[in-house]
């Protein structure tokens, strides 16, 4: 017979091993067992009963091995119900080491009933040494198996609730655009029309940031593809530094940047043959600053309410900044200001960002 | 009555802030992040803040709370994730679950002030 596979060759590296708990009343019987187990290099744990293990769902160990002694009919039945307290994709491997007396067969068909959630192998004694190292092998890799479903499930659990908060947050975007159109714009068709507008703006500005990288988001390349549309000529001319945005600051100055476009097609300066835009997001040592300059070749009057647009460009460059932004309705067109702290608003370089997801 | 909102999505704090001075309360400003919502409480204290769970800076919406609570300010949680994670022993006057009603936030921001 071959020798068993060490440890090593698991998939995995050594010191992430769960131990192996050997239940033996006789510390020379232990004393055995542990140096077979720590010749194939597995970590393990000695207890004198199964009255012994630690509290819990028994998920830190990778198998049990359980000398048929050290089982009386009380603790057999306590063990039993240790067995179905476990996690659901929990089937602890055990290794029964049969009496001399008793014999594998009757041992086995003795406690199978009450071993229904473990994973049982049935020895006996006298013990093979390799066909012994072979069974705590083999029991180890279905545990690490059991590890690789348990991992999967939790991974599981933890998308599907952020999925679930997303779209909570998504359906209460939409019905605070919808209560914020109604505000402003009445319930007419230009309010549907605004409203549907607005909904482009966030799928498109949404769309942008799911295609970008998720620790940030490049501000020159956010900025250019929502502006391409309107980039005829020299109307609009766009100077931005290639620095990575955070997701919520590149959420809302999307947001913000569709609704100074729309605003300008509308009202502005790209309403016009000869206006022009100038953009600006630029650092200047520990500040970031954005401007939105207009310049139109007809006097610009300040509306006398403050409409849906303006309010939203200025409280959402306030949320970017940390600052009040400003908003002021120039006579040769609009001027929109906001600067604030560098680190609020701009990512560190990406290797000095940690991942963001952990597994036990 | 002053109210603070502290949530990092900006359409939906706007809607919020409208929502309120439609209904006769008063806005004391919008802010993204914990650490901001308690440079705004020292300087200019509200009544009541509305607090998001997952805010600018992180999931700290549970610590304001905590925060607020230790000044004396009372807040109320507005979050899609009320159902998931554990608020039973937050000092938060009340939780609202998103998406809300305009009517229910209402009627918590009436129950919930000092007459």
């Amino acid at each position: 017979m071959s020798d068993p596979p060490h440890a090593d060759t698991l998939p995995h590296t050594g010191k992430d091993l769960p131990p192996l708990l050997v239940i033996t009343p006789r510390g020379m019987d232990a004393n055995i067992l542990s140096k077979a187990i720590r010749e194939i290099g597995f970590p393990l744990e000695t207890i004198r009963s199964t009255d012994e293990i630690p509290e819990g769902t028994m998920e830190e160990f990778g198998s049990l091995i359980i000398a048929q002694e050290s089982l009386s009919e009380e603790s057999l039945e306590k063990f039993s119900t240790r067995l179905g307290r476990q996690d659901d994709w929990s089937e602890m491997p055990v290794i029964l080491l049969a009496g001399e007396r008793s014999g594998a067969i009757a041992l086995r068909e003795a406690v199978r009933a009450q071993f229904t959630r473990a994973r049982l192998v049935v020895l006996s004694r006298p013990l093979s040494w390799v066909e012994f190292q072979t069974a705590v092998q083999s029991s180890m890799s279905n545990r690490l198996r059991q590890y690789q479903v348990r991992d999967h499930l939790r991974m599981e659990r933890l998308l599907r609730r952020e999925l679930n908060h997303r779209v909570k947050n998504l359906i209460t975007t939409v019905q605070s655009i919808a209560r914020l159109t109604r505000r402003t714009t009445g319930t007419g068709k230009d309010s549907y029309d605004d409203f549907l507008e607005r909904l482009d703006a966030l799928n498109n500005v949404h769309g942008m940031l799911m295609q970008m990288d998720t620790v940030g988001v490049r501000c020159d390349e956010l900025f250019q593809e929502l502006l391409r549309p309107y980039m005829d000529g020299d109307k609009l001319q766009l100077h931005t530094e290639p620095v990575n945005l955070f997701p919520a600051a590149a959420h809302s100055l999307g947001l913000c940047l569709y609704e100074l476009v729309t605003n300008a097609v509308k009202y502005g300066a790209l309403s016009h043959p000869v206006g022009t835009v100038v953009v600006d997001f630029r650092t200047d040592g520990d500040t970031a600053w954005f401007r939105w300059k207009e310049t139109v070749p007809f006097t610009l009057t300040q509306p006398e309410t403050m409409g849906y647009g303006s309010r939203f460009i200025g409280a959402s460059l306030a949320s970017v900044f940390g600052s009040p932004a400003n908003v002021a309705y120039e006579q040769d067109g609009l001027l929109v200001e906001g600067s604030g702290p560098r680190d609020t608003v701009i990512c560190p370089p990406e290797d000095s960002v940690g991942p963001t997801v952990h597994f036990r | 009555m002053k109210i603070m909102i502290c949530e990092d999505n900006i359409v939906i704090a706007m809607s919020i802030e409208m929502l309120l001075e439609d209904s006769g309360f008063e806005s004391a400003g919008i802010v993204t992040t914990r650490t901001a919502c308690l440079q705004e409480c020292d300087a200019n204290r509200p009544d009541m803040v509305l607090v998001d769970l997952d805010l600018a800076d992180g999931p700290t919406g549970v610590a304001l709370v905590r925060d607020l609570h230790a000044r004396g300010i009372p807040s109320i949680i507005v979050s899609g994730q009320t159902s998931v994670i554990d608020l039973s022993g937050s000092p938060a006057v009340a939780v609202l679950e998103k998406p809300f009603h305009d009517a229910a936030l209402i009627a918590l921001l009436e129950q919930s002030l000092p007459a």
